[in-house]
């Protein structure tokens, strides 16, 4: 994520503030669409997906903290949560460039999803998944 | 008897480094002092607000080398919308230069050299998020007391333009770099009289206007021995 205007090809960055979050099948391990009512997260009065239906999903984390919680309201209304930890890291690139905040390793805190797991990746769009849950 | 032997070269060895040490003494002794600046670095502060640095270069002749000392003072605030970022700090070189051009009647000097560089700073760097997802929110991050060291093998010209005064230029290859960084979330990110921190070897050139102060006469050095086979 970067915070100015860029004009050279030197302010290329492949950080990012979405986790990439992949729903498997727990049998087969094959990718598994979940459907959703809503999905959102502690801290935000946003609601990043709703009435969804997908086996992956991009959601952001909370840039002022270190840790950031995800709400999953299932059809039957029950809610699911996947707290995540990671490092935060703030860069400066160059004065024309600005700065970017760096996300890495992304590891589970809690989570009342039967299964879940994490790459223990950095945020990044060169990251194609960070958690696994399986389903 | 092999004892003895040993003593005699020994003591015949030391006597010749001695007598040669006498004899090259007006060559040795320091001669003069130079002193300057860069220019680049005034040039610098004077078109860019943002930043100002100055540096004060003195080297002092011994035989065929130079011992030389610089120091500098470095100051950098970028004023952004969304951030604003301070270093401050300074910064010393210090080590040897071999003279190449020692016998050159008009005291120009052709150099090269290796230096230890030692810089003290801090970094202030503050910053504002617009987060569309959760809420705004600013930041601000202080980082005292860094120090960094590094190593610089050098290559530069002085010459003479008019009486003492010189003209000189310096190219600067800086390696192995280490930096006492406290814990912090921000990633260095300017070392002064070094560059950009996350640089494991850095490039850098001078541009220096010096002025040269005589102690003393120097006798020429002696001219190498040519046989002239005729």
């Amino acid at each position: 994520m970067l915070f100015s205007r860029c004009e050279t090809t030197d302010c290329i960055t492949f950080s990012s503030r979405f986790v990439s979050v992949q729903f498997l099948d727990t049998a087969t391990s094959n990718p598994k669409a979940i459907e959703f009512s809503l999905i959102t997260a502690i801290d935000s009065e946003v609601i990043f997906y709703s009435d969804t239906l997908s086996s992956q999903y991009y959601l952001p984390v909370n840039t002022d903290s270190e840790q950031t919680t995800f709400l999953f309201l299932n059809i039957d209304n029950s809610i699911d949560t996947l707290s995540l930890i990671y490092d935060k890291k703030e860069k400066l690139i160059s004065e024309d460039c600005g700065f970017d905040l760096l996300f890495n390793n992304v590891e589970i805190e809690f989570t009342t999803f039967n299964k879940a797991e994490s790459l223990g990746n950095d945020l990044s769009r060169l990251n194609e998944e960070n958690i696994k849950i399986y389903h | 008897m092999k004892r003895i032997l040993k003593y005699i070269i020994s003591f015949s060895f030391l006597f010749a480094c001695y007598q040669t040490l006498q004899a090259q003494k007006g060559t040795i002794l320091p001669s003069y002092l130079m002193v300057g600046t860069d220019v680049a670095y005034i040039g610098m502060s004077i078109f860019n607000p943002e930043r100002s640095q100055f540096e004060i270069n003195t080297s002092l002749d011994v035989y065929k080398f130079l011992l030389s000392i610089d120091y500098g003072l470095a100051e950098w605030n970028i004023q952004k919308p969304n951030f604003t970022y301070l270093n401050k700090g300074n910064y010393y070189r210090i080590g040897v230069d071999y003279n190449l051009q020692a016998r050159d009647p008009d005291q120009n000097i052709f150099y090269v050299g290796l230096k230890y560089a030692h810089s003290n700073f801090i970094e202030d760097f503050s910053y504002q998020v617009t987060d569309p997802f959760y809420y705004d929110y600013e930041n601000n991050i202080n980082n005292a007391d860094i120090s960094a060291g590094w190593f610089e093998a050098n290559i530069g010209m002085k010459v003479k333009v008019w009486k003492g005064l010189y003209l000189g230029w310096v190219g600067r290859f800086k390696f192995a770099k280490s930096v006492n960084y406290p814990p912090s979330s921000f990633e260095n990110y300017w070392i002064p009289g070094y560059g950009k921190g996350e640089n494991d070897t850095q490039w850098g050139f001078g541009y220096q206007i010096l002025y040269r102060i005589p102690f003393r006469k120097k006798p020429p050095f002696n001219e190498k021995k040519v046989k002239e086979e005729k």
